[in-house]
């Protein structure tokens, strides 16, 4: 067994197939399929409640699903129990163990698997090095600020090599500025030892900075699934459009004289699909001119300066609102409230959705 | 700290401060004095106490009955503990109120409840006979056996609380996350959640013990002349004898074990470690 970050230990694959998990009345997941390819980071996304903890818990054999099975590179595990699927775990309050050091801690796995105690921590070390807190290994849990727990959360989780890491909400209980941080620590650790990484959020922006693809999830559903730029160029229902980034949905609508209408807001040229229901623009692709006139105008009514960007918020005259964005220029300033705006929208970026 | 702050402390400490230092302090330096003047300074008690082959028996029996009663406790309360945190919230409230149910009756009665039920023409012999399982009464009233029975049941629920409160304490999530490691469920138990009640049950263990080496009523009741506690022993000298010294001798060694173990109590059970 060599230690992780030499590029040697690869991940494992991850099927589900028909996964579904019922609380007595309460359906938490149903016909959950998902792939998961070798080495991949993948994110399950979605409000409390979406089933993404449910599908995690049955991964790791903490529940049994109540139909469906799990398997890791073609090998059935429904029936393995929860220490011999060779599974590593990161907890969103770390679950560090308050009795034991820092090293014992990452020791841990090691010593369940045989391992005498002084090999066991010098392994420890080495995971502890590659965290960059090689320094505290004699500190207790209690002796370690959030970020730090975080680390020694994740050595432990990786020190024995499982092909599979699963994190569950790790960074939640994170400032801000710390969590930005332990995105980038996170994908990095990720690179160096190439394991398939399952991960649980519900902060879009944090599964869109870190997955290769990822999966929404929505009251025991999987909606879409495609990597972070499909997701957001191209949402395929309302609830991913909205959940996803910022975006202006608003309700299509044959007009009087048989042509599209965007509800609130006017006239549409673009090909429409025949079941659409509704429309969504991203605030990046109205291109706003002060000023100018055309077919969709506005006026401001809130100015939201966000630094590299400002957000606008406009009243259509048609009665809809619009959130646009404009990139600032260095030292520019930014449109008043009460500007008269004209948008010019490119039809192609138009996503339109059926439901 | 501010003038007005000292006194309000004065006012709120004031009261349980002159009642410790009225009530058991001065008494306690009374029993002092009496062990060691009489009337002039002498040793005379201590040398007895040393020399007397009473004492040393009824002394050694004493730290042996708490010794194995708390034993007993332990070995039954901590596995009750156990059960009961990690039960649905529902039922815990249930069992948690019948294993208090005993608690809320004096030890007295208690004590008393024991003799019926074990005497020559108790419960516990009238069904043994009635079954056909004994032919004769069988001697259990005023025996070894009576007395750690009846000293387990009244002190079992101070052993099951300290425990079960040092249980719940512990995160669920500590114990999966031993098994995401590769613990199977016992060694997860073993490695991480018996490390972490333990002191738990340790603190119960010598409350337990501090309680089992002061018990009177129940020795005196239950076990009979053959099973004369210390506390019993200072009562007779107390009462019979009128060797008043020599019983505050007795008395200092029992409140010098009882301190020696409060010390020993705050060593094993360092709160920080605990809850990190």
């Amino acid at each position: 067994m060599e230690l992780a970050g030499n590029g040697l230990a690869k991940g494992a694959s991850v099927v589900f197939r028909g996964l579904r998990q019922v609380y007595g009345s309460t359906v938490a997941l149903e016909e959950f399929s998902l792939e998961v390819a070798a080495g991949e980071f993948l994110t399950l996304l979605g409000p409390s409640g979406s089933g993404k903890t449910t599908a995690l818990n049955a991964l790791a054999g903490f529940i049994d699903a109540t139909s469906g099975h799990i398997a890791i590179d073609g090998v059935p595990i429904s029936d393995l129990p929860t220490e011999k699927r060779n599974i590593g775990m990161v907890f969103q309050n770390y679950s560090l163990f308050p009795h034991l050091d820092v090293l014992d801690n990452i020791a841990f796995p090691l010593r369940m698997r045989g391992l005498a105690r002084r090999p066991a921590r010098e392994r420890a070390q080495t995971a502890l090095d590659l965290v960059r807190l090689a320094e505290y290994g004699r500190r207790m849990p209690h002796q370690l600020s959030g970020g730090q727990k975080q680390r020694v959360a994740f050595a432990r989780a990786i020190v024995f090599e499982p092909r599979v890491l699963l994190m569950d909400e790790p960074l939640g209980a994170l400032d801000l500025k710390l969590r930005e941080a332990m995105q980038l620590e996170i994908k990095q650790f990720q690179r160096q030892i190439g394991c398939t990484v399952i991960y649980v959020t519900h902060d879009q922006g944090e599964a869109l900075t870190l997955s290769d693809r990822i999966v929404v999830m929505d009251k025991g559903r999987v909606l879409q699934v495609g990597t972070p730029k499909e997701i957001y160029d191209a949402p395929r229902t309302r609830f991913v459009a909205e959940f996803i980034g910022v975006n202006n949905v608003v309700p299509v609508a044959r007009g009087a004289d048989g042509g599209w209408v965007l509800d609130g807001v006017g006239p549409v040229a673009a090909a429409v699909p025949a079941e659409s229901r509704y429309a969504a623009l991203r605030p990046e692709i109205l291109r706003a001119v002060p000023g100018g006139t055309g077919a969709v105008m506005g006026t401001i009514t809130d100015v939201i300066f966000l630094g590299d960007v400002v957000r606008y918020a406009a009243r259509c005259d048609a009665g809809g609102s619009l959130l646009f964005a404009q990139r600032r220029e260095p030292g520019g300033g930014a449109h008043p409230i009460g500007d008269r705006v004209a948008f010019d929208i490119d039809p192609a970026d138009i996503v339109f959705l059926p439901e | 700290m501010s003038r007005r702050r000292s006194f309000q402390l004065a006012l709120l400490l004031g009261p349980a401060v002159a009642l410790v230092g009225l009530l058991f302090l001065f008494p306690l330096f009374g029993v002092m004095k009496q062990s060691l003047f009489s009337p002039g300074f002498t040793l005379e008690s201590f040398a007895k106490l040393v020399n007397s082959p009473v004492a040393a028996i009824v002394m050694r029996r004493t730290f042996v009955l708490a010794l194995t009663v708390t034993a007993l406790c332990c070995v039954l309360g901590y596995p009750l503990a156990y059960f009961l945190a990690t039960m649905s919230k529902r039922w815990r409230a249930f069992f948690l109120y019948l294993i208090l149910l005993p608690f809320w009756i004096s030890v007295l009665i208690r004590t008393y409840t024991w003799m019926v039920l074990l005497g020559r023409e108790g419960l516990v012999n009238n069904a043994l006979m009635g079954l056909g399982i004994t032919d004769g009464p069988v001697q259990m009233l005023f025996t070894g056996f009576a007395v750690h029975l009846a000293m387990v049941q009244i002190l079992l629920p101070i052993v099951i609380l300290t425990c079960f409160a040092s249980m719940v304490e512990i995160d669920p999530q500590l114990v999966r996350a031993a098994r995401t490691l590769g613990a199977t469920p016992f060694k997860a138990f073993a490695r991480v959640f018996f490390p972490m009640s333990i002191g738990g049950a340790a603190a119960g263990a010598i409350i337990c013990f501090i309680l089992s080496l002061g018990f009177y009523v129940t020795p005196a009741l239950l076990g009979g002349r053959r099973n004369i506690m210390l506390a019993n022993l200072i009562d007779f000298e107390v009462h019979q004898t009128l060797n008043w010294s020599f019983a505050s001798a007795l008395a200092l060694v029992l409140l010098a074990a009882t301190l020696v173990l409060l010390g020993l109590f705050r060593l094993v059970a360092p709160e920080r470690r605990l809850h990190g």
